[in-house]
């Protein structure tokens, strides 16, 4: 078992997302970034949708009471166990009564912790990741509290030492620029407007989570203000809400929205989301339908390479 | 009944307008079918009907082509099962309906003119969204109330709402920011089930006072 000495109330059990119930207002939830996902998992020879541990802003203590395989990837921060310091994107052994302790990274927010067999949840819809919103899926369908207890799988007879190459880790940064395309309500910007959605570039600001990123910048309204029928959106969808700020959904996003859809981020770069942090300065830049399909089969043939099965969403 | 060509909103989403709510549940079944389960999830809304599909298996051009063929069969032959009733009994008013009383000011009806107005026949469940299983019961006969200036942090499952000409079912607790006129017991979120939730888009619900 793991058990859970400290926390900053926003670690959550996540995996695969819970797919195929939109229809029936379930929103997908799953880890944030796909990516770091996949790379923590290959790390403990896990399949790369194992659930493991999604932390936000770092920040978590565990206790381990049986000794484990491990693996961390996404936001770096400082990671000890028992005071030895520990490194990202490496496969590391973990004794039994160790304590692991992450803090916070500077960079970028989500980090991803594996362990080798995979943490042990109850499955509601097909996935084991955690909705906090409704109380589904991961570990009692919330947060992860002090005392909170986690067991796992049957790791793999012989994990072997692995390190992610540096080409694969992703590049986390306070600038981003992310590949997007016109989406249902762009034709109802003004001319200047459209141009300047995919030019600015807007700052990140406090209201960033699970749901959605608020963007602040030179505001967004459309042309000719009028009320919308509550349209179905998806993690991507950028929205343009009546304060002009555009609004990012994330991987927890509800299933309508009736805000103007003003554009949408290419599947490729949608892992990334999960990594803007508020201060980060952002812009779109327009890709061709043709581009987006290239650019995400190459980067997950690229990550296959090293994580068979490893998959973008 | 004019349904516009299907047209791309991202690199893997297509978008289809229609008229209303109903024809939006039709086209969805409709392409559920053509388009087959795996891969794709569709999504109606109240007037236009959303396919997300996986880009690394289906070009968006093929889809397209896809949607637009599956759009020119004759959709009152795919068996929609729009026609069932759901008899839903409602604890009204009191600690489960909290709002009730003052809806009823608003609306200058007695609490027992408001039920008899909300369970004179059955509605129609016109869309489902916003959150997982809260379906849009589209409540004519009743005129709308606005919804509540701060949500409750906490609403529990099977709640009765009513604002905006609609009545509300949550089918999960959470925040809520309806009025709430009653309580439901009916199970309507089952995960272990075969169907999770009760009430699709296009289901019809009857309300009935509970026993109590």
């Amino acid at each position: 078992m793991l058990r859970v000495l400290q926390t900053n109330g926003q670690a959550t059990v996540q995996g695969v997302p819970r797919r195929g119930y939109r229809d029936h207002g379930m929103p997908w939830a799953g880890a944030a970034d796909a990516v770091s996902l996949g790379l923590a998992n290959a790390l403990v020879g896990n399949a790369p949708t194992a659930s493991a541990l999604e932390l936000t802003l770092g920040a978590l203590t565990l206790e381990f009471t049986a000794s484990a395989v491990i693996g961390l990837a996404g936001a770096e921060a400082d990671a000890r166990t028992d005071d030895n310091p520990v490194s990202f994107h490496q496969t590391i052994q973990v004794k039994k009564g160790a304590v692991l302790t992450i803090g916070m990274p500077s960079v970028g927010v989500r980090t991803y912790l594996s362990v080798g067999g995979g943490l042990q949840v109850s499955m509601v819809l097909g996935s084991a990741s955690t909705y906090p919103r409704a109380g589904l899926g991961g570990h009692q369908g919330r947060t992860l509290r002090v005392d909170d207890e986690l067991a796992w799988g049957l790791a793999a007879k012989a994990v072997p030492h692995r390190e992610t190459p540096a080409p694969l880790r992703p590049y986390l940064s306070h600038e981003w620029v992310l590949r997007a395309l016109p989406s249902a309500e762009t034709a109802l910007l003004a001319p200047d407007v459209q141009r300047a959605l995919f030019s600015d570039s807007f700052t990140v600001t406090p209201r960033a989570d699970r749901m959605g990123i608020q963007l602040d910048g030179r505001p967004m309204a459309l042309a000719d203000p009028k009320s919308l029928k509550s349209a179905p959106v998806f993690p991507g969808t950028v929205q343009c809400p009546g304060d002009g700020r555009p609004f990012i959904l994330g991987i927890d996003a509800q299933t309508m929205g009736g805000y103007a859809r003003i554009a949408h981020i290419a599947r490729c770069d949608r892992h990334r989301l999960a990594q803007l942090r508020p201060g980060d300065r952002v812009s779109f830049a327009e890709v061709s339908h043709d581009a987006a399909a290239a650019s995400l089969r190459g980067k997950t043939h690229h990550l296959e390479q090293w994580q068979p099965g490893i998959s973008l969403w | 009944m004019t349904v516009r060509k299907p047209s791309l909103i991202g690199d893997d989403i297509i978008s289809i307008h229609v008229e209303d709510a109903a024809e939006a549940q039709a086209v969805a079944a409709l392409l559920k079918q053509r388009l087959g389960p795996a891969e794709v999830e569709v999504v109606p809304a109240l007037d236009s009907v959303a396919v997300y599909f996986d880009l690394m298996t289906d070009e968006p051009d093929a889809m397209l082509e896809r949607c637009t063929t599956a759009l020119t069969q004759d959709r009152a032959k795919v068996p929609i099962g729009a026609t069932m009733l759901h008899t839903i009994p409602v604890r009204y008013g009191g600690k489960v309906g909290p709002d009730l009383a003052a809806i009823c000011v608003q609306l200058e009806l007695s609490e027992e003119g408001f039920i008899a107005r909300h369970t004179a026949k059955p509605f129609v469940a016109e869309a489902i969204g916003f959150a997982p299983g809260f379906a849009y019961i589209s409540t004519e006969g009743l005129p709308s109330v606005s919804r509540l200036k701060t949500p409750r942090a906490s609403v529990p499952a099977g709640a009765v709402g009513f604002a905006a000409g609609y009545t509300g079912l949550y089918a999960l607790g959470g925040p809520g920011g309806w009025p709430l006129i009653g309580q439901t017991d009916v199970k309507l979120f089952d995960p272990d089930a075969d169907d999770p939730f009760l009430i699709r888009a296009g289901h019809c619900v009857q309300f009935v006072v509970s026993e109590r």
